[in-house]
C-alpha cells in the first residue's frame, strides 16, 4: 500500500501537466472547428472520389468535419497518440526508475515480495491512467458539446475514449514488460518509443495502400482506429482480440520476468 | 576538445540507429511511389472533368501534392518527426546527464570553464545533427534516383532536406534549453516525446492552411512544403523565426548554465 501511494504522489505533478496539455489540445482543436466549419461541404463529392492514399495524405476521409463530433473524431488519432506516449512512458519508467535511481536495494530490503512491488506499481499506474482518461473524457465532451447546436455527443465521445483507454493500456504494458525483461532497464523508454513510432507509421501506411493493409494487424493504433470506434468501418474482432490478449499476456509475463530479474545495482 | 570527442563517441551508436531509422523509413515509403503515381494520374484526369472553379481552387495544390516531390515531402514529414526526436533528445540529455549520472563533480573539477563545456557539447550535438542529415540527404538522393526513375527538381529536393535539418536544429536548441532550465531531468526521452509530439499534434490539427498564423506555434509547420515546391525557396519569415528561436534558446541556456547551481553528489 505504501508503494502505491508513494507512486501516486510522485506522479502527481506529471499527471496534472499531462491533463492540462490534453485539455488545451481539445480546446484548441475545437476552436479550429469553428473556423473551418464555415467553409461548407460542396467539396465532399470530389473528396469522396479521391483514392484512399490522398485522402489520408490530406487528412480527410470518413469524418464529416462539418459536425463537432466529426471534427473531433478526425483529430482524435493525435490525442490517442499522446495518450499512448503517456502510457508507454509511465510503463517504461515506473519499475525501471528504481534501478536507474539506484533505489532498488532500498526497496528490496523492505518486507515486500517482488510480486507485491510489481502489483502495487501496476495498480498505481492503472489508477493514474484511469484518472487521466476521466479528465480527458469529461473535458472532451464538455468542450465538443459547447461547440455544437446543443446536441449531446457524450455517447460518441465515450466510444472514442474506450479506444483511447485500451490503446494507452496496451502501450503501458509494452513499456512495463520491456522494463522487466531488458537487461538494461534504462533502454525500455527508448525501445518503447521506437515501437510506438513504427506502429503509428504502420497504421498510416495501412490506411494508404492496400498492399500493406495487413499492417493493421500489427499496429494497436489500427485496432481502435477512430473510424472504427465511431462505426464508419465495422470492428475487426481479430484486431480487438489481439489487442486485449496483448494486455493480458504482457501483464502476466511482467510478473514472471520481474521475479527472475537480476536487478542492476 | 576532449569533451567534444567524448560526446561524439558516446552518441555514436544511437545516432547510427536514428540515421538507419530515417533511411529505412524513407526507402520503404519510396517503394510505394509507383502505386501512388498510378492513382494520382487517374485522379488528376478525374479532376479535369470538374468545373474550372474547382480546378483553380484545388487543382494547383493537388497537382503539387500528387507529384513526385509532393509525395517525397509527405515522406519527409514523418522523417522530420524522427529527426526532431533525435535533435530534442540529444539537446536535453547532453548537459543534464552529467547531473543525473553524478558525473557533474568530475567534469567541473577539470580545467575547463563552464563556457567551454557548454560550447564543446553544443558543438558535438550540432556536428552529429549535421552529419546525420548530410548522410541521410546523400542516401535519399541516390535511392530516390533509383526508385523513382522520373526526373525531379534537385533544388526542391535539397530545400526539402534543408527544412528537415532546420526543424531538427530548432528542436535541438529547444532541448538544450529545457535540459539546462529544468532542475533535474529524470527521464530524457519522456520529456522529448511529450514536447515533440505535442508540437506534432498542434501541427496536425490546429494548422490547416499555409496562411494560418498558428503556424508560428509549431516548428513542424515552419516550412510549408507546397510553398517550397511552388517557389523553389524557403519562406523568409519562417526562416527568420526558426533562427531567432534557435538563438534565443541557445543564449538562454548559456546564461542559465553559467550561473546554474549544479547538483553535486
Amino acid at each position: 500500500m505504501n508503494i502505491f501511494f508513494k507512486e501516486l504522489k510522485s506522479h502527481r505533478k506529471s499527471l496534472i501537466i499531462w491533463s492540462l496539455a490534453l485539455i488545451l489540445f481539445v480546446a484548441g482543436a475545437m476552436v479550429k472547428y469553428d473556423a473551418t466549419s464555415a467553409a461548407g461541404d460542396s467539396l465532399t463529392s470530389l473528396l469522396n472520389d479521391m483514392p484512399k492514399a490522398f485522402q489520408s495524405m490530406l487528412g480527410l476521409g470518413y469524418f464529416d468535419i462539418n459536425t463537432p463530433i466529426g471534427f473531433f473524431g478526425a483529430t482524435f488519432i493525435y490525442l490517442m497518440l499522446l495518450g499512448a506516449i503517456h502510457g508507454s512512458m509511465l510503463g517504461a519508467t515506473i519499475l525501471s526508475s528504481e534501478e536507474s535511481d539506484k533505489t532498488s536495494e532500498f526497496l528490496m530490503v523492505k518486507p515486500v515480495t517482488r510480486n507485491m512491488v510489481v502489483l502495487s506499481k501496476m495498480y498505481a499506474s492503472i489508477f493514474i491512467i484511469l484518472l487521466f482518461n476521466i479528465v480527458v473524457f469529461v473535458s472532451s465532451f464538455l468542450i465538443v458539446d459547447s461547440h455544437g447546436n446543443g446536441q449531446s455527443n457524450i455517447n460518441d465521445v465515450f466510444l472514442l475514449m474506450v479506444g483511447f483507454f485500451i490503446v494507452e493500456m496496451i502501450f503501458f504494458f509494452i513499456g512495463f514488460f520491456l522494463s522487466t525483461v531488458l537487461k538494461r532497464a534504462k533502454m525500455a523508454p527508448s525501445i518503447v518509443t521506437a515501437i510506438l513510432l513504427i506502429t503509428f507509421i504502420m497504421s498510416v501506411l495501412a490506411d494508404m495502400f492496400d498492399s500493406v493493409s495487413w499492417f493493421k494487424y500489427l499496429s494497436p493504433f489500427s485496432y481502435f482506429d477512430p473510424k472504427v470506434l465511431l462505426g464508419f468501418i465495422s470492428m475487426n474482432m481479430v484486431q480487438v482480440g489481439i489487442g486485449l490478449s496483448l494486455i493480458v499476456v504482457l501483464c502476466s509475463l511482467s510478473f514472471i520476468f520481474y521475479n527472475k530479474r537480476d536487478l542492476e545495482i | 576538445m576532449n569533451i567534444y570527442i567524448q560526446e561524439l563517441k558516446i552518441n555514436f551508436k544511437s545516432s547510427v540507429f536514428y540515421l538507419l531509422g530515417m533511411i529505412i523509413l524513407a526507402a520503404f515509403y519510396l517503394t510505394f511511389f509507383p502505386a501512388f503515381t498510378k492513382d494520382a494520374s487517374a485522379f488528376l484526369k478525374l479532376l479535369e472533368g470538374f468545373p474550372q472553379v474547382f480546378q483553380n481552387a484545388f487543382g494547383i495544390d493537388l497537382k503539387n501534392i500528387l507529384s513526385i516531390m509532393g509525395f517525397y515531402a509527405f515522406i519527409l514529414f514523418y522523417v522530420t518527426l524522427i529527426a526532431s526526436i533525435q535533435g530534442m533528445n540529444l539537446g536535453v540529455s547532453i548537459l543534464s546527464k552529467e547531473e543525473r549520472e553524478k558525473t557533474a563533480d568530475f567534469l567541473m573539477t577539470k580545467p575547463a570553464s563552464r563556457r567551454k563545456i557548454l560550447l564543446s557539447k553544443l558543438g558535438a550535438s550540432v556536428s552529429i545533427v549535421l552529419v546525420s542529415n548530410l548522410l541521410f540527404y546523400l542516401v535519399s538522393y541516390i535511392s530516390t534516383i533509383i526508385i523513382v526513375k522520373d526526373s525531379f527538381s534537385f533544388k526542391i529536393f535539397t530545400l526539402l532536406h534543408l527544412s528537415v535539418f532546420l526543424v531538427e536544429m530548432v528542436f535541438l536548441a529547444i532541448g538544450f534549453f529545457v535540459g539546462v532550465f529544468l532542475k533535474r531531468v529524470k527521464s530524457t526521452i519522456s520529456i522529448t516525446m511529450a514536447v515533440v509530439f505535442s508540437f506534432f499534434a498542434i501541427g496536425a490539427f490546429a494548422v490547416n492552411s499555409s496562411s494560418d498564423k498558428m503556424r508560428y506555434l509549431t516548428p513542424f509547420k515552419y516550412f510549408d512544403t507546397s510553398y517550397i515546391q511552388k517557389n523553389s525557396s524557403l519562406e523568409l519569415s519562417y526562416l527568420i523565426v526558426s533562427i531567432v528561436v534557435i538563438l534565443v534558446c541557445l543564449v538562454g541556456s548559456y546564461i542559465i548554465y553559467v550561473n546554474k547551481d549544479i547538483d553535486s553528489v
